[in-house]
């Protein structure tokens, strides 16, 4: 499983993930899926943003969306489950993809967390530049953000 | 309940209004220093073996500060009353916490406390929202200290169904069971009525920053709190929707 978590970072060629190419350090963190460990994840985009100099309105939007794409890639995960995140970042944007396995692909399941999911997803529209949360696909569920330095 | 002899009501009544309309850090102190039996009253209710009593008047403090902060005169509510559910919230979050083996220490809970109004003094002085640099330059702490104490103030998503509101009651109690308006709903709406049942002051945060999309530092200026204050009521109301969607999900996998 952590094989195929591994992975994510060279998969995730998403529209976002496109556009920074192979350039800067990136950091990977995995974690089990438990809510009160969330804290490394959010210290670890904070810590990130707070070396691009992002002012403290902009590292607190990014604090809540990194959980809000961990709870949304969280949705239907077990006991078992591990959560990745890959963070990269250039001059002007941090970059963060998730990727949580194994999360059941059971339809039931699905559609009772659809509002939370819904949730999730209105409030990143509002906290980050780009997202998106894919259905789970193989055990796994993946998403991403985007979060670029605000026009002062 | 217990009581704060060494100051009238009237008196603290018409310090906290002053503190409303001024934000006096002078009187701030006043008003804390006032309720500390409060605090150390209700902490001795929750010791417990191994917990150190210091810990537990320091994490009950923490939740009388927010109750000054977030107290509105106007409702008219008793003030010991508010702050009694406020600390009882704060020690239960801080066993809580302890569950987690890296609990914030007692320096980063203490330079969070003062770091709120640095955060405003800055944001007015440089006419932007600080960066975590200047907020380690102005306080003389280091960069890491910063991030941690900014961190402290968060951690509301594991916040279960039985927190108190700010009513004191849980989240559970106040949503009440299913009546047929809101089986109505459509279901992408479901999250509507769980926004209707914060409280008011949350709801114009979230609609500020959802929907009008200001920044946090241009919420807390229009509605007269810091921007910390601000963070610490967008977390935990976010955390609070979740949990009611969360709850919702668990009934439909119940009866499905």
């Amino acid at each position: 499983m952590s094989a195929h978590l591994g992975d994510l970072a060279g998969e995730a060629a998403t529209e976002g993930w496109a556009n920074l190419g192979d350039s800067g350090d990136f950091v990977e963190l995995q974690l089990p899926v438990h809510p009160e460990l969330w804290a490394l994840a959010r210290m670890s985009a904070s810590a990130i943003a707070a070396r691009l100099d992002f002012g403290v309105d902009a590292v607190e939007d990014l604090r809540l969306a990194i959980d809000e794409l961990c709870n949304s890639c969280a949705a239907g995960a077990d006991g078992t489950s591990r959560l990745q995140l890959d963070y990269r970042w250039d001059e002007d944007s941090i970059h963060v993809a998730c990727a949580v396995a194994p999360v059941a692909e059971d339809g039931a399941a699905e559609e009772a967390s659809l509002s939370s999911l819904d949730l999730s997803r209105r409030i990143l529209d509002a906290l980050v530049d780009d997202h998106d949360v894919e259905a789970v696909k193989a055990g796994q569920r993946r998403g991403w953000l985007v979060k670029r330095r605000p026009i002062e | 309940m217990v009581t704060t002899p060494s100051v009238r009501d009237e008196d603290i009544g018409e310090k906290l209004k002053r503190y409303a309309r001024t934000h006096d850090r002078a009187l701030r102190d006043e008003i804390i220093a006032a309720h500390l039996e409060l605090v150390e009253h209700l902490a001795r209710r929750f010791m417990r073996r191994s917990e150190a009593y210091d810990d537990l008047v320091q994490a009950g403090s923490i939740g009388l500060i927010k109750a000054v902060d977030g107290f509105d005169p106007e409702l008219g509510f008793e003030f010991a009353a508010y702050a009694s559910k406020t600390i009882v919230g704060e020690l239960k979050r801080h066993f809580r916490d302890k569950g987690w083996s890296v609990r914030a220490p007692r320096r980063v809970q203490e330079l969070y406390l003062g770091l709120g109004q640095v955060v405003d003094e800055l944001s007015q002085r440089l006419g932007r929202s600080p960066t975590v640099k200047e907020l380690a330059a102005e306080t003389g702490a280091s960069e890491e200290e910063v991030l941690e104490a900014l961190e402290a103030g968060h951690a509301y998503r594991s916040a279960s169904l039985d927190t108190p509101g700010p009513e004191g009651e849980p989240l559970t109690s106040r949503l009440g069971g299913e009546d047929d308006s809101y089986a109505k709903v459509d279901e992408r709406d479901l999250i509507l009525p769980h926004i209707a049942q914060l409280p008011e002051r949350e709801r114009l945060i979230l609609h500020l920053r959802f929907v009008e999309d200001l920044t946090q530092s241009e919420i807390a200026a229009r509605i007269g709190i810091s921007q910390m204050h601000v963070s610490r009521l967008l977390a935990r109301s976010l955390a609070k929707l979740h949990d009611a969607c969360e709850a919702d999900a668990r009934e439909f996998e119940s009866r499905s």
